[in-house]
């Protein structure tokens, strides 16, 4: 019996990165306890549950120390801090290939977003954060694209309507294969809209076809009940906006057909894809107000997006800490300063620097 | 009572028992058990810690009957440790007492 502890402890305790002699020291002393209550005449079973199953007292013992995984991530992470270090070098390498060699300036600075996308890939260990702060980049990869091959800088802009799409997704519940289904969406959605954008031209409404992100989201809501209105909600205001839009030819007031959806998500207070503290639905009703408010007054709808940036970067704030957060963030601050200059005083060519900012940071923070 | 509050406090016990005379774990859970509630769970990671700091220092002795015994000394590092703990307390003591006892601490 007093074996078959001391291992099943030795055996929980290898977890843990702990010395030989640590290990040693508490073992020795749990025989040594063992011995003691032995001696006060207590048999084995009473002894054990004296001193507490091994899986229960583990916590206390381990106090402070990481368990293995966590130390082998550490190793991981400096060499991920050397391939972050390396990348901006890769990059200015093909920047001036695709420059001098196939004259594609105009495009070619896109190769410096390798630097913040390894960064993120490599470092960040939270998932759901991970996907938040690579969305920027994605939307902005795939926003360039239309705009500079495409010329479809509007509506591509609505693209950007994935990034607070996907933080607030990321929230949700996570139920195996309909989570799995929900996280492909996104990229099935993507691959949609521009196989029809581009063989039919047709990008408004295809975008709707993003719909299907928080369409597959809902699943999660336990009651049928509300997974039956989100869902009336969702393909009634796509229904909606469809018709408004073919019928008026108005497709930015068609976009009022999806408020009932809007309202209805912020005012939830439940469970899945609505659960979300009152801040955040505050906040994202605020957003969202505040993109058709600015948009309709200045009718830069090509900027005002940017509003929608304020979802993530709130969440990463609230949800993350330390160096986590700092490097989330960069991103965000860096695509605020890049499309403002880029936008108002067409600096395209020279704004691409601010995202130096994010591998700076990086290697700063991660040494 | 806050559990870190509480082991700080434990620890502080486990130190000035020991510097009283050399004791193995189990004694110093005996003396500490009957004014405090504690078990070995709390008492031997303690001794442990402040062993690796270097407060404790340990020999075994043999015992007549049963398995040898790891006994724990205190250092003089453990000493001064115990000198400037107990002077923290001391004076966290007062100012609690005065707090509670009424007297204004806004002067």
């Amino acid at each position: 019996m007093k074996t078959n502890y001391l291992n099943e402890l030795k055996l929980l305790l290898d977890n843990y990165s702990m010395s030989e002699n640590e290990k040693d020291d508490i073992i020795s002393d749990y025989n040594e306890m063992y011995d003691n209550w032995r001696d006060y005449g207590m048999g084995e079973e009473e002894v054990e549950e004296k001193l507490g199953k091994p899986s229960t007292i583990i916590k206390e013992l381990v106090e402070g120390y990481q368990t293995i995984k966590h130390v082998t991530h550490s190793k991981r992470s400096k060499k991920n801090g050397k391939l972050i270090a390396i990348t901006p070098f890769i990059s200015l390498v093909i920047f001036f290939i695709l420059g001098f060699g196939y004259e594609g300036w105009t495009y070619a600075w896109l190769v410096f977003l390798i630097i913040p996308v390894s960064a993120i890939f490599l470092e960040m260990d939270n998932e759901p954060h991970k996907l938040t702060a690579l969305m920027p980049f994605i939307c902005l990869i795939t926003f360039f694209i239309l705009g500079f091959v495409f010329d479809l800088w509007h509506p591509g802009w609505l693209i950007f309507i994935a990034i607070p799409l996907v933080a607030i997704v990321t929230e949700r519940k996570s139920i195996g294969f309909l989570n799995t289904l929900v996280s492909l969406s996104p990229l099935v959605a993507l691959v949609a809209v521009l196989y029809i954008g581009l063989e039919m031209g047709m990008w408004v409404p295809t975008w709707t076809i993003f719909l299907i992100v928080p369409a597959l989201g809902v699943l999660n809501i336990k009651s049928k009940f509300k997974i039956l209105l989100w869902e009336v909600l969702i393909i009634g205001g796509t229904a909606a906006y469809i018709y408004y839009g073919y019928t008026f030819d108005s497709w930015n007031l068609a976009l009022l057909a999806f408020i009932p959806l809007v309202i209805f998500g912020v005012l939830q207070d439940d469970e899945g894809i609505t659960k979300m503290p009152k801040e955040y639905r505050i906040l994202t009703l605020g957003v969202i107000a505040s993109f058709f408010i600015l948009g309709f007054l200045t009718g830069m709808w090509g900027y005002v997006w940017i509003v929608f940036l304020v979802i993530p970067v709130f969440a990463i704030l609230k949800e993350t800490k330390g160096n986590e957060r700092v490097i989330a963030i960069t991103p965000f601050i860096a695509i605020v300063i890049f499309f403002t200059l880029g936008y108002f005083l067409d600096l395209w060519a020279y704004s691409w620097i601010a995202f130096l900012i994010i591998p700076v940071t990086a290697i700063i923070k991660e040494g | 009572m806050n559990t870190q509050f509480k082991k700080g406090i434990i620890e502080l016990c486990v130190l000035k028992i020991v510097s009283n005379k050399d004791m193995y774990g189990f004694e110093v859970i005996e003396n500490i058990s009957k004014e405090i509630a504690v078990n070995e769970n709390t008492i031997y990671p303690i001794l442990r810690r402040l062993t690796k700091q270097d407060f404790f220092e340990t020999y075994t002795e043999s015992m007549s009957i049963g398995a040898p015994r790891k006994y724990y000394k205190i250092t003089d590092t453990g000493l001064t440790h115990l000198h400037e703990a107990e002077v923290e307390w001391s004076s966290f003591l007062e100012s609690v007492s005065r707090v509670l006892g009424g007297h204004s601490y806004e002067n």
